[in-house]
């Protein structure tokens, strides 16, 4: 087991190396160099474009600026944002990660409570119009474009009907004296549209896993044995077929996890919600490419370590790896 | 006094592009309290989905079609549903199944498997229901039952895991046993010691065992009757000692003469040309005659009628010449 | 390999959803062609400039705030779309396609060597890819855009095909091609490439409605498709504070996307079902 594990880990850190390599290779594959795209929007004296090529290493050679790249990465040290300078990228993206934290698990706890719970329905229902309906409605919200969803959500809700707030993660307007209750209602409140629209978006990875996944279990022998025995018909689903469909689960939580980052780019951006995504966003618009590297970095290091929790979990609920 | 079991016109069919096959097509037994009866055929006769059908386990798309009748001590099983019908399954009828590696969970301790099988026929409480568990472990001649209760069924070797699944089909005390081919994915060594098994218990409970197989062999001084199924229908039923001395039924016939003996002289083994036929297509007349040597007039056009055959024999062909029951 | 592949597609006829998907992406595509020819041009603003209209005869899904006319915007936006999502696909298969086959049939450190690429790959999300390569890229021209997706979508592919030839390796027809003496390539090409078919192609439509939501999303940020070309992630961008006083301008182009995939989605289940009736 412990074996395993170390395998694991510098398997892990091997990939993420490869990353930090191919994360700085794209950046530089494009013509020009950041700073060309970044002057585009900002006219500058080119005494200053060349004090600001000193001042981010551009006027090194490419080996020069990998290794400087890679120390800093090392340290977790990004340098400077160009649009928040002198803002550190490491403080920037510490103060972005609370949000994004809270908006990512209240999507996941939407999947893993309705996704799943849809899933099992439609395996159960396979082939009914319940089961097609939810299919064809499942699809329809993966089709769409979460920044799209977005703005017709916040144009409906927020503006039209004015029931829920449209953008930030706080009320700017609450009194500062105000207490914890109506704090958490107030972000209750601003999490509601962004985590509707990342939901809806993400639910439909979490409901074709799940349905394909107890469908392969629904047929195997020992869920008519389940019946055979005289068990309620939720005990059969829930813990005798679920519980052996839990593991492919566990498999599609670290592939759904970049589809939830992607997602929450796009969706944050709208509601200018204060977190990674939004962060992401704009240093897209604004050229502001340390940022853009940290949070590339940031969300490979999700998503494998993802991978090694998923595993992790998986042996541990598999009786037949366990002792293995 | 009326059967235990009584099954009447069972037909199961499943939707198929093709149009409707028909598995089981009016299949009629009983089976008395204590019986042991025998239920042989090859695979593809429909002898599993019977059994399935027992429980109202028909996997899906299938259906067991109106006209159908099972009565399990005169109620009718067909129209039972919810709690009813789960006091049923493993409380009255108990179903062992084919492959115990298969038919255990995986990921829950045997332990618990049959645990949950014993607390979902009777209220008790947890200690109860354990030392029940162990009992039933050690009933189906498991050793340190105590210990073996929290292993998982990857640790169990086969044979273990079908006594295991024979202590799970008693925890609810049923009155009949259904054995679905209960040694065919074991070893051969371990084949004899569970159908061992299943006697003594049978004896020591008094259930009536319902033995589904394909193997006539292992019918042979474990069973007091025998029936033969052959393309959904049962065709030939027989005290188990007058099949083996004059089977009527031609199919009968070649099944024993496929059947390689241990006694008499060595004849030829014979094995039956062609294959079961396909549910959604069976046979005009008699479902056999397509295969059968000996085939006269009537047999392709109509289907023959029940005709005795000797003392308690009664088979379903043209050749038989009535014979006073 | 032709025959099978005819009857997956009539199955996929067959099949009600599969069906509806391919119809309504049989009319994307006409209007795709058809559109841009007989609609106004898409990126003239009209001198007489009269804001966004509604939905009339003369202009069917109304005019954007510059006046242009938002059909005309659409079907440009849905030639390009499509255009893109075509080429890319057929890019991205290629390469994943040949890696699989090069990874899976000589396996050991070439095997090794690729799969950890592909890993590090997969772990950064394609739209971070994506972002990294065009942040920096001034005003990206079409072609390199495209290139750029389909070089950024094989990782996938790849590890599918891979596992299918190791599958089909131990298979027995493919080893009796092997024992018989076919060469390598010809073992390649005759025997495993026809059996991958089914998996690539279900992978294709797949990611045909990716491509599309990526692309409009690249378009979204202002690293894709550049104004004054019309592309339907552009438009929604334009339109994002609009839908209070012209609604039209945010619902369609939006509206657009989501049916387009929400097609490939269906006729991918559609061929899925067909190639493995159990999971439908």
């Amino acid at each position: 087991m412990s074996r395993w594990l170390l395998r694991r880990l510098v398997d892990a850190v091997v990939t993420f190396l490869l990353v930090a390599v191919l994360v700085f290779v794209l950046m530089r594959l494009a013509p020009g160099d950041p700073l060309d795209r970044l002057t585009e929007d900002r006219p500058m004296a080119p005494a200053e474009q060349a004090r600001l090529r000193t001042l981010f290493g551009l006027d090194q050679p490419l080996g020069t600026q990998f290794v400087r790249f890679a120390e800093a990465a090392v340290r977790g040290d990004f340098g400077a944002s160009i649009e928040y300078y002198p803002t550190r990228v490491t403080d920037l993206v510490t103060s972005r990660l609370g949000p994004s934290l809270l908006l990512g698990f209240t999507v996941l706890l939407v999947n893993l409570i309705g996704g799943v719970w849809l899933g099992v329905l439609q395996a159960r229902r396979r082939g009914s119009r319940l089961d097609r309906w939810l299919t064809r409605l499942s699809l329809a919200g993966y089709a769409a474009p979460s920044f799209w969803l977005g703005w017709m959500l916040v144009s409906l809700f927020a503006i039209k009907w004015r029931l829920l707030p449209a953008a930030q993660m706080t009320d700017p307007l609450l009194p500062p004296d105000a207490g914890w209750l109506s704090r958490a209602a107030d972000v209750g409140a601003h999490l509601i549209l962004p985590a509707v629209t990342l939901s809806i978006v993400s639910l439909a990875a979490t409901m074709r896993y799940q349905r394909s996944a107890m469908l392969e279990v629904l047929r195997l022998d020992f869920v008519f044995a389940a019946r055979a025995r005289g068990l309620s018909e939720r005990r059969v689903i829930w813990r005798h077929a679920w519980r052996n469909a839990l593991f492919p689960i566990l498999t599609l939580l670290g592939l759904w996890l970049p589809i939830l980052v992607t997602g929450a780019v796009f969706v944050e951006q709208v509601f200018n919600w204060p977190g990674l995504g939004s962060l992401t966003a704009g240093a897209v618009m604004t050229r502001d490419y340390p940022v853009l590297m940290a949070t590339a970095l940031l969300v490979a290091a999700a998503v494998l370590i993802s991978g090694i929790l998923t595993d992790l979990a998986h042996r541990w609920l598999d009786p037949r790896t366990r002792d293995g | 006094m009326t059967p235990l079991l009584t099954v009447d016109n069972l037909r199961v069919t499943f939707p198929r592009a093709a149009g409707p096959s028909t598995p089981v097509d009016g299949v009629s037994f009983a089976i008395d309290r204590g019986e042991r009866v025998a239920l042989v055929g090859e695979s593809g006769s429909g002898k599993s989905l019977t059994c399935l059908a027992l429980l109202r386990l028909i996997p899906n798309p299938g259906v067991i079609a109106p006209g159908s009748s099972i009565r399990l001590d005169g109620t009718e099983v067909l129209s039972l549903e919810g709690e009813a019908l789960r006091a049923i399954r493993g409380g009255r009828i108990g179903l062992v199944f084919q492959d115990p590696m298969t038919s255990l969970n995986p990921v829950l301790t045997v332990g618990y498997q049959v645990r949950e099988a014993v607390t979902a026929h009777r209220n008790m409480s947890r200690a109860e229901a354990r030392d029940r568990t162990i009992a039933l472990l050690d009933e189906v001649g498991i050793p340190d039952p105590a210990e073996r209760a929290d292993a998982y069924p990857h640790q169990l070797s086969g044979g273990l895991r079908q006594r295991v699944m024979i202590a799970i089909a008693l925890a609810g005390e049923p009155d009949l046993l259904v054995a679905d081919e209960p040694t065919t994915a074991l070893d051969v060594t371990i084949q004899a010691q569970i159908l061992e098994l299943l006697d003594r218990i049978r004896a020591r409970r008094n259930m009536a065992v319902l033995l589904i197989t394909h193997d006539l062999g292992v019918v042979a001084g474990r069973t007091d009757r025998v029936m033969v199924m052959y393309a959904g229908q049962i065709i030939e039923t027989a005290p188990t000692a007058r099949l083996f001395a004059a089977p009527a039924h031609p199919y009968t016939q070649a099944l024993l003469q496929s059947m390689p003996r241990l006694t008499g002289p060595v004849g030829r083994l014979v094995s039956i040309g062609g294959s079961v036929p396909d549910p959604t297509a069976w046979p005009t007349g008699c479902r056999f005659h397509p295969r059968c040597d000996r085939r006269i007039t009537p047999c392709a056009g109509e289907v023959p009628p029940w005709r005795a055959a000797g003392p308690g024999q009664e088979a379903r062909c043209w050749l038989i010449e009535g014979v006073a029951p | 390999m032709i025959g099978s592949l005819r009857g997956t597609l009539t199955a996929a006829w067959r099949n009600p959803s599969g069906r509806s998907g391919l119809v309504v992406l049989g009319a994307l595509i006409a209007f795709a062609l058809v559109g841009p020819i007989v609609l106004p041009d898409p990126t003239r603003i009209p001198e007489l400039g009269q804001g966004a209209t509604g939905p009339s005869l003369s202009h069917w899904f109304g005019t954007d705030h510059f006046g242009r006319d938002l059909l005309a915007r659409l079907a440009t936006g849905a030639r390009i779309s499509l255009a893109i999502a075509a080429i890319a696909v057929a890019l991205s298969l290629s390469i994943g396609t040949a890696v699989g086959i090069i990874a899976g049939s000589f396996g050991g450190a070439v095997d090794r060597i690729l799969m950890r690429i592909v890993d590090a790959a997969l772990a950064l999300p394609r739209l971070f890819i994506l972002l990294l390569l065009l942040a920096v890229w001034e005003r990206i021209p079409i072609p390199a855009l495209v290139a750029v997706i389909g070089a950024t979508g094989w990782f996938g592919t790849s590890r599918l095909v891979r596992g299918e030839v190791l599958r089909l390796k131990h298979e027995g027809f493919v080893q009796a091609a092997v024992a018989l003496g076919a060469g390598r390539t010809r073992t390649i090409f005759r025997h495993l490439l026809p059996n991958v078919a089914g998996v690539i192609l279900v992978s294709a439509t797949l990611s045909m409605g990716d491509v599309i939501l990526l692309e409009a999303g690249l378009s979204y940020l202002g690293v894709g498709i550049q104004p004054p070309t019309p592309s339907w992630g552009v438009m929604v961008f334009d339109a994002r504070n609009s839908f209070t006083t012209a609604p039209w301008t945010l619902f369609f182009p939006g509206a657009l996307v989501v049916v387009t995939v929400l097609a490939t989605g269906l006729v991918s289940d559609a061929l899925r079902a067909a190639f493995d009736p159990r999971s439908a």
